[in-house]
């Protein structure tokens, strides 16, 4: 098997998931390990869900990352369910040998809070693996073992993922993006309430609609693999989500 | 507070600056083969009872499971139990035909530190030949074995000293050292020195076949009263065991000197212990352990050996909670993760358990530490592998 460079980021979500592994593949030139191949590097074996939990979530799907590689690099998009990035991130490090990794990296949502805040909430969590974490937002740093964290939509404002993906919607599909955001706005204020929208909701919502036009039936994370929201109009259009691949570009190539 | 708190291995077989830290009521160490997982368990076997060469002797013949017929000799199975490194052995002359062991720990444990060395040694022996009446000369090897310890009383700290200086003593043993030579070929003396001999007892995969030593441990636990709580964990194997006792064999010409343990079952009525099988005889043997242990230490290699899976969860429990009640801290080896999770289940707080799995590297073992809070959330959240 070739021996690559071990890189790992972890991300809060699903669609976190799909948008960064689309991103690799179609601007980076990295290709997806599918079920079945036997080159999976033996870092990411570790990964590997053995025995259904005990603690009676019988239902629950254990995680495994997604893997991408180019003939140089391998890396693991690692998904550690929102808030509970920190604490799931940490027990899998703590259970690795980190040395092993050449690059580290998370890509979060600002949500409500200062990018800055969120990069050094992470920078604090993952200090105890890499001490040389680097937590300025949108930055890497580092030679030999390169870390940096990416905190959406764009390292200044707040949002989240669905924010940057609005962007690239409008540029990819903007006619039913307007058409979209029309039969999001037909709800009102009440109704929103009574719904128990948070904040992004509506951004998600507007989103989940257009990923259902154009794949219906079928999960946001599926659309945004297989259709155009990153792809080089996108890339060349969006400065976010420019930035954002040169983030990943620096931190993995 | 643990008997250990932590413990630090900087040689011994093929262990390297192990640091066991943070040691919990139960120590499970895991790893792939030959990691050192049953080095631990012997170090801290010969860590209970240094200045004693049985104890030497026996741990280190503790994994061949031949005829002591067909064992090596008492000085070669010693050696063995020291670092050897034959890519440093052809780089350093100096290495040759020596050796050097050294454990230090935390905790209440009587001992904080253990050296031992030992040095290859020959002698010209010359022997009268009665038919031609000349003398014939013949080359001994051996191997001369020093060992001190420090205890908790000792105002010496700083045992690593000793390996560089070995006292120079005749043949002895004295309340913190030995010094023996053992000659290939003779009859081993073994003398004995109880000064720091601590409770620790061993269980390995075949322990529980050797009879002799089940009649005494049964009869502790009786005068203990603990029968019924021995009878409690085979239950877990097999719900129709009622009793157990030690019965003589009247088929037997020499009744009164011949004795079996029998267990009185429900449906096969009073049956002999060696009908039943392995699971059956080796609980009753770590439950028998676990009385003669009492305030001390527990080693079991390979803890799931010959217990069911499904019978891992409540034999772990009455042994999790009898370790507590007998204040008795376990160190055990698995290969297994049901073991791993039943024992999970079984304990529920940051000390009940500790995983150490260990990972040879050069020039050190590695260890990665995981509390239960941790274990818990790797097994049973993301159900990630421990063991390597």
């Amino acid at each position: 098997m070739v021996s690559r460079r071990l890189a790992l980021i972890g991300v809060e979500g699903n669609h976190d998931q799909a948008f960064l592994a689309k991103i690799l593949r179609k601007s980076l030139g990295f290709t997806a390990f599918k079920d079945g191949e036997d080159d999976l590097d033996d870092l990411w074996r570790k990964f590997i869900p053995v025995y259904p939990p005990k603690s009676g979530k019988f239902h629950v799907r254990l995680n495994f990352p997604s893997i991408l590689h180019t003939d140089k690099v391998s890396v693991a998009i690692y998904v550690g369910g929102g808030s509970s990035l920190t604490q799931s991130l940490s027990v899998i490090l703590s259970n690795l040998d980190c040395s092993q990794l050449s690059s580290f990296g998370i890509v979060a949502d600002s949500d409500k809070k200062l990018p800055e805040q969120v990069a050094v909430t992470y920078s604090t969590a993952f200090k105890e693996f890499f001490p040389e974490f680097f937590s300025t937002p949108g930055e890497v740093a580092g030679e030999s073992f390169r870390s940096g964290i990416y905190v959406l939509p764009d390292n200044t404002s707040e949002g989240v993922l669905e924010t940057l993906l609005c962007k690239c919607g409008e540029v990819a599909y903007p006619d039913y993006m307007k058409r979209a955001s029309s039969y999001i706005n037909s709800f009102s204020a009440e109704e929103i309430k009574k719904l128990k929208w948070k904040p992004y909701d509506r951004e998600k919502a507007t989103i989940a609609t257009v990923a259902s036009v154009l794949k219906p039936g079928k999960t946001n994370t599926v659309s945004i693999s297989d259709n155009k929201w990153i792809c080089q109009q996108t890339t060349d259009s969006v400065p976010e989500l420019f930035a954002l691949t040169d983030f990943l570009k620096k931190l993995l190539l | 507070m643990p008997a250990l708190e932590s413990l630090f291995i900087e040689k011994f077989r093929g262990l390297q600056d192990l640091q066991l830290n943070e040691l919990g009521r139960i120590n499970l160490m895991v790893g792939t083969n030959n990691s050192g997982k049953t080095s631990v368990l012997e170090a801290l076997s010969i860590y209970s009872d240094p200045l004693n060469l049985r104890e030497w002797w026996e741990t280190s013949n503790s994994r061949i499971q031949e005829p002591r017929a067909t064992r090596s000799s008492v000085s070669d199975a010693i050696k063995w139990l020291f670092p050897h490194n034959h890519l440093d052995e052809m780089h350093d002359d100096s290495n040759l035909d020596v050796g050097c062991i050294s454990l230090s720990s935390q905790g209440t444990f009587p001992l904080v530190g253990l050296a031992a060395s030992y040095e290859q040694i020959e002698e010209l022996r010359f022997s009268q030949n009665d038919t031609k009446a000349e003398e014939r000369a013949a080359l001994t090897s051996g191997i001369e074995l020093s060992v001190k310890i420090i205890s908790q009383l000792s105002n010496e700290k700083d045992h690593t000293k000793f390996i560089a200086n070995p006292p120079d003593l005749e043949d002895t043993v004295s309340k913190d050292r030995l010094k023996i030579q053992i000659w290939d070929g003779e009859r081993v003396r073994f003398p004995r020195s109880s000064a720091h001999n601590f409770l620790v007892e061993t269980v390995t995969p075949v322990s529980h076949r050797l009879e002799d030593s089940q009649f005494r441990l049964l009869s502790e636990a009786r005068y203990q009263n603990f029968k019924s709580e021995v009878i409690d964990l085979l239950n877990s194997v097999d719900s129709g065991i009622e009793d157990i006792e030690i019965l003589a064999d009247l088929s037997s010409a020499s009744a009164l000197t011949h004795f079996s343990i029998y267990i009185q079952h429900a449906t096969l009525g009073l049956a002999p212990l060696d009908t039943f099988g392995d699971g059956i005889r080796r609980l009753l043997h770590i439950a028998l352990k676990v009385v003669r242990v009492k305030g001390g230490v527990l080693l079991i290699d390979e803890i799931e050996s010959t217990i069911h899976t499904e019978a891992l969860q409540s034999s772990y429990y009455w042994l999790a909670k009898w370790c507590e009640e007998m204040d008795v801290q376990l160190f055990a080896t698995t290969h297994s993760l049901e073991a791993v999770d039943a024992l999970l289940d079984v304990t529920n707080s940051q000390d009940d358990l500790v995983l150490f799995r260990l990972e040879p590297s050069i020039g050190k073992t590695k260890v990665t530490r995981h509390d239960w809070s941790r274990l818990k959330i790797l097994r049973e959240e993301l159900g990630q592998e421990v063991r390597w």
